[in-house]
């Protein structure tokens, strides 16, 4: 392990990603525990399903609020924010440690005077946070999917590593961006600081957002760069993903990925408030959609509005209806 | 011809408080063990970490065997002891050495286990474990175990014991007479004036003199503090050839001697002497004398 600047790095943070890892097996089995209960509890559903929309949308931390599929309860409880944010926590702990650590504890001194580039020290640090998170991702895909079949819970093992992998970069991303802070800043509180900052925003940013356009009535205009951040916070695909969806995995991964071109955008978000906000809508609503389940909607103002209020709308409707017909068809 | 080891041209490096060096021009052949003293916050760390490229002149170029300083290339053959050595808690000294090794492309450990056999350095202890002058000795190994050809050291035996000190010394010569270049920093003359052959001064950022060990010590002088039972007349000692008196606190007397000290001793004969303290003028003395030679000069 002290071949290189790279795996010294893993080595170093082994003890952290052992804790890591018991801790995200902890967290995966108690939700999966609980997921039974909860998805025979036609109570509970109801009552979710009586939420308004804003309200859903906050507690679903801008996804769905979903329980009674494998796939919402997975989304709404997982994959919209809690994995997410402990890949982002891990991966800033990383990224923010790599350069500025060791510039801190003085252990940078020596290593800049012996033969290596500095722009291959980045990219060696840089490697052992990809792994590092790959690690955890990797921890959680495979508690999720023992999990999954040990409670007999429908979901295949691609959606979730597709949900897994979305995670997996965003952490990456922020990891990336707190060890560029910190190389540059050469202080690690600074670089926690201001990437943990902009987590946030980003986050609140998409939680709000959908709550603005719906006010609105038409999307908010924000910068490209707080949207391609808030694109890959929300990039866990569980609550959309149903069993049989081909292909929708595919999209949460592109979802995730930090430098999605900006045309991409559009056509990636729609899932997101559809499954979101309006899959579970009201009841008026809900049985007015499963009349035109294979039609475009017509257009509804609020709805259509919130969504993006661009004329890209209609051309993505044919793809989305089936998977709404699916998950509200369910009991 | 080959290039000097360490080329500074008018090598300067300016901080926001004032601290740093001014239009440092100097140059050290290779094969040479060269001391560079100063006092603490003088500009020597800041000279060595612009050699090493861990920062960059204002202005100016410093060179290290013609190259500039943060080619891999150079690096390679450099050893390095930072002045605040910091070292990987958890890892052992065998650890480190192998960490470097690799870091450094070395087929081996190089000199790793010979240099800590001579400094009785037990490789096998965490660094959390050693003490301050074991740090010290893995440093000097980790500096040493690639054979490099220009060794930088800073401030290299805080920390070490004075029988560590020899062997070190002892090292240094090895490494010198095997074409080594050795550049050592020190707030204290005695600490290199046993191993260099040149050394520089510098202090507030600007070098004094440069100049042989030899020359040098012609200039320093011995600081005699002696305590009588009863105060001496004024003058009494001053008017001894090379005998200056610097400052009286009752019957002891702090003396400044230069050369011969005998003529000293025949005097102080004549009175009850309580105690001697002597000490060789540390550099700040040679220092305060050189700006007295320069105010006189000038």
């Amino acid at each position: 392990m002290l071949r290189s600047l790279a795996l010294k790095t893993l080595r170093d943070s082994r003890r952290g990603l052992l804790l890591w890892s018991v801790g995200l097996i902890g967290m995966v089995a108690l939700m999966m525990a609980v997921y039974p209960t909860v998805r025979d509890d036609p109570a509970l559903n109801d009552l979710v399903k009586r939420y308004p929309d804003a309200l859903k949308s906050v507690i679903g931390f801008g996804g769905a609020l979903d329980y009674a599929s494998p796939a919402g309860y997975l989304g709404s409880e997982l994959f919209s924010f809690m994995i997410p944010l402990l890949l982002i926590i891990a991966a800033v702990a990383a990224g923010s440690g790599a350069v500025a650590g060791e510039e801190e504890r003085g252990t940078m001194e020596l290593l800049l005077t012996l033969p290596i580039a500095r722009g291959r020290l980045v990219l060696e640090k840089l490697a052992s946070l990809i792994a590092e998170v790959a690690w955890l991702g990797a921890v959680l895909w495979a508690s999720l999917w023992i999990g999954a079949v040990s409670i007999d819970m429908h979901i295949s093992g691609a959606h979730l590593a597709a949900g897994t992998v979305s995670a997996v970069l965003v952490g990456v991303l922020f990891g990336a961006l707190a060890l560029a802070i910190g190389a540059a800043t050469g202080r690690r509180g600074l670089s926690i600081g201001l990437t943990c900052a902009l987590a946030v925003a980003a986050y609140l940013v998409n939680v709000l957002a959908p709550l603005g356009r719906a006010a609105v009535g038409r999307p908010p205009r924000q910068p490209i760069l707080v949207l391609l951040v808030v694109r890959s916070v929300t990039a866990g695909p569980g609550h959309r993903e149903r069993p049989g969806a081909g292909g929708r995995d595919r999209r949460g991964v592109r979802d995730g990925r930090p430098g999605l071109p900006a045309p991409g955008r559009r056509r990636l978000t729609a899932p997101r408030p559809c499954g979101g906000l309006r899959s579970a809508g009201s009841g008026r609503r809900r049985s007015s959609r499963r009349r035109t389940r294979s039609a475009p909607p017509p257009p509804r103002r609020a709805g259509t509005a919130r969504r993006s209020g661009a004329p890209a709308s209609p051309a993505r409707r044919p793809g989305r209806p089936p998977s709404w017909g699916r998950s509200r068809s369910r009991p | 011809m080959a290039s000097a080891a360490v080329e500074a041209h008018d090598l300067t490096k300016v901080y926001r408080g004032g601290r740093g060096v001014t239009g440092l021009n100097l140059s050290v052949g290779r094969g040479e063990v060269f001391g560079f003293l100063g006092p603490n916050g003088a500009g020597k760390t800041t000279t060595i970490r612009m050699m090493l490229d861990l920062i960059r002149p204002t202005s100016g170029s410093i060179r290290v065997f013609g190259r500039r300083p943060g080619d891999p290339a150079t690096r390679r053959m450099i050893g390095y002891l930072p002045g605040d050595l910091r070292l990987y808690g958890d890892l052992t000294g065998r650890e480190h050495a192998v960490y470097f090794s690799h870091l450094r492309s070395m087929p081996g450990l190089g000199e790793a286990i010979r240099l800590a056999d001579g400094l009785l350095l037990d490789l096998g202890q965490p660094v959390r474990r050693m003490s301050r002058g074991n740090r010290q000795k893995l440093g000097i190994v980790l500096a040493m175990m690639h054979g490099p050809q220009l060794l930088v050291l800073d401030e290299p035996t805080t920390g070490l014991d004075p029988l560590v000190q020899r062997t070190f010394h002892h090292l240094i010569a090895q490494a010198a007479e095997s074409g080594a270049t050795v550049f050592i920093s020190s707030h204290v003359l005695p600490e290199v004036q046993q191993v260099a052959g040149r050394v520089a001064l510098i202090r507030d950022g600007r070098l004094v003199l440069v100049d042989s060990v030899d020359a040098l010590r012609q200039r320093a002088f011995l600081r005699v503090e002696v305590t009588f039972s009863e105060p001496p007349p004024a003058g009494a000692l001053a008017s001894v050839a090379g005998v200056r008196e610097l400052e009286r606190h009752g019957a002891t007397v702090l003396l400044a001697v230069e050369g011969d000290i005998d003529p000293l001793i025949k005097r102080l004969a004549e009175y009850h002497v309580l105690a001697i303290d002597s000490h060789e003028a540390d550099l700040e003395d040679i220092f305060l004398r050189l700006y007295a030679e320069g105010a006189d000069a000038a």
